[in-house]
């Protein structure tokens, strides 16, 4: 099958058809009815679509190659170690070897009300939102008017701090390239849906600037070997030869339905070079605007050890190749 | 639908929507794989698919059209692995130990082939997906240790270095 074969199928078969990759969120998807499709379409054996390769100016990541795929790749590594982590350390080892790239960034939420068939919540189309007075440990400190659940995927951010661009094919062959950045949506710009795809598209690849960043990843997690991220950072900078900081990007996972970007934090780095003082300053407003709710107020102080973490590690990248 | 399994192909006919682990058991007659939670957490279900391990429980039968499938019935070569889980008592009840001794094949393989014992630090982290509620997990990192060639005292030695 090929991408236009696939998304033939899949316009043939609407409404009720799905794309499949290794079906890992799709499982439990379909067990709590929250997709009830009448075909799905698997795209793991489109010639091409796992293949990870650099071509001109940037490093192409096939949209169905796996998670240890990317974790392991030697030019992920070089050119992108905070999106190697990051595809490292989610979930477990089978799981990482199952788990497709656009899977993870296509998953739904994990809010334990969004997955239980007894709870009509507002992103299944219901009238309210049974986190904002029940269990929210976990869930979103920004954006928490409405829906309060948060992206589940680690690689969102990486990629955003990257400035990776996705390639998205629709039916009968028209194509589009837009940021990674701009495929999330707010909980407040749409509480029913996660990526901003239309009816029948499809990930195809996701592309990163070689011309790249130094970037680094860092996961706050309750146990130390499988689990979900509590905060996750993923930050990526441009320095001049003096080890100043020309551009920068500092991005916040699991707190809020799209990778946050910490703009004070990332104002507050411009021009600097990283001391104490500037990863200590930049922590303390990375966690700025943020609204948590009655029982996840820790979420904001993790925020801000793990921006410094983050920035730390940066600079002794940074160190390492003045 | 033809899949390889344990080396031999194999037609089973069944709904391609039908969870592997459940292939595997009911239309297989394979009882060995297990089923802990169902959802991808414990790693009692994991297989071998094309040589990398799985969970059974997340994989619909359609998906392992024409590869390589291979349960705990099917793992010759691995003696020494099964074998260290004997000698070091890493199993108990022994629910998750067709999923563990899946999940670090490969690693025993590659570190035979290397000749090396891998670190504590490794072995937790290739088994960070399998639970075990019995052994407390010591005997199992060691008969994974032991199965490279460590000598018993030496495993738990190792563990004792990196934990
Ligand atoms: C126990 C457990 C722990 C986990 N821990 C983590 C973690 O720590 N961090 C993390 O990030 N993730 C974690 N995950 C989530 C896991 O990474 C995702 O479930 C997985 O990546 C989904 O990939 P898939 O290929 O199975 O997707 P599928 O289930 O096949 O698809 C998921 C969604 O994406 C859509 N889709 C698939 N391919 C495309 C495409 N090409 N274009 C458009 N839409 C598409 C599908 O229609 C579906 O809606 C965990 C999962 C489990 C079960
Ligand atoms: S947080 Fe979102 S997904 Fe969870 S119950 Fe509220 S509306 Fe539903
Ligand atoms: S039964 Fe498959 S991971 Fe638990
Ligand atoms: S031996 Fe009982 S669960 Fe591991």
């Amino acid at each position: 099958m090929s991408w236009d074969e696939a998304l033939a199928a899949l316009a043939d078969g609407e409404p009720g058809a799905i794309a499949k990759g290794a079906g890992i969120d799709l499982w439990d998807l379909l067990k709590e009815e929250i997709v009830k499709p009448d075909l799905m379409v698997s795209l793991l054996n489109i010639p091409g679509a796992k293949d990870i390769a650099k071509s001109d100016n940037t490093l192409v990541i096939g949209s169905m190659a796996t998670l240890q795929m990317i974790a392991d790749h030697t030019d992920v590594i070089q050119v992108a170690p905070s999106l190697a982590q990051a595809a490292g350390s989610a979930a477990s080892p089978a799981i990482r070897n199952a788990a497709t790239l656009a899977g993870n960034l296509c998953q739904r939420p994990r809010c334990g009300y969004f997955r239980s068939l007894l709870h009509p919540c507002l992103r299944k189309g219901g009238g309210r939102c049974f986190a904002q007075d029940g269990h929210h440990q976990n869930h979103a400190i920004f954006d928490t008017e409405g829906c309060i659940a948060t992206s589940a995927s680690s690689l969102g951010p990486v990629l955003v701090a990257l400035e990776a661009m996705v390639s998205v094919r629709g039916p009968g062959g028209a194509s589009r390239t837009l940021p990674v950045e701009k495929l999330f949506l707010m909980a407040s710009q749409n509480p029913t849906r996660e990526v901003d795809l239309r009816t029948g598209e499809l990930l195809e690849r996701v592309s990163i600037p070689l011309a790249g960043t130094i970037n680094a990843y860092h996961k706050v997690r309750a146990r130390d070997g499988f689990d979900w991220p509590m905060v996750e950072v993923a930050v990526g900078v441009r320095i001049d030869s003096r080890g100043i900081i020309t551009s920068g990007r500092v991005v916040l996972g699991a707190v809020a339905m799209v990778p946050w970007r910490a703009f004070e934090t990332e104002k507050l780095l411009l021009n600097t070079k990283l001391t104490n003082d500037v990863i200590r300053k930049g922590a303390d407003v990375a966690a700025a605007g943020a609204r948590p709710l009655r029982d996840n107020r820790h979420k904001v102080d993790i925020v801000r050890s793990a921006v410094r973490e983050t920035l730390e590690k940066v600079r002794r990248i940074v160190d390492g190749a003045l | 639908m033809l899949f390889t399994l344990n080396g031999k192909i194999t037609e089973v006919s069944a709904p391609s929507m039908k969870r592997l682990l459940d292939v595997l058991r009911e239309d297989c007659g394979l009882t060995g794989t297990k089923e802990g939670c169902g959802e991808g957490e414990c790693g009692a279900c994991t297989v071998l698919v094309d040589g990398l391990p799985i969970n059974s429980c997340l994989v619909p039968f359609g998906q392992v059209q024409n590869a390589d499938v291979k349960t705990i019935e099917g793992l010759i070569g691995h003696t020494d692995l099964q074998k260290a889980f004997v000698s070091e008592c890493g199993a108990q009840c022994g629910i998750c130990t067709p999923g563990m001794i899946l999940m670090a094949a490969p690693l025993v393989e590659r570190a035979q082939a290397e000749g090396r014992i891998p670190a504590l630090a490794e072995v937790q982290e290739t088994l960070a997906g399998n639970l075990c509620r019995c052994t407390g997990y010591v005997a199992i990192y060691r008969a994974i240790q032991t199965a490279c060639g460590a000598k018993s005292e030496q495993a738990s030695v190792i563990s004792g270095e990196n934990g």
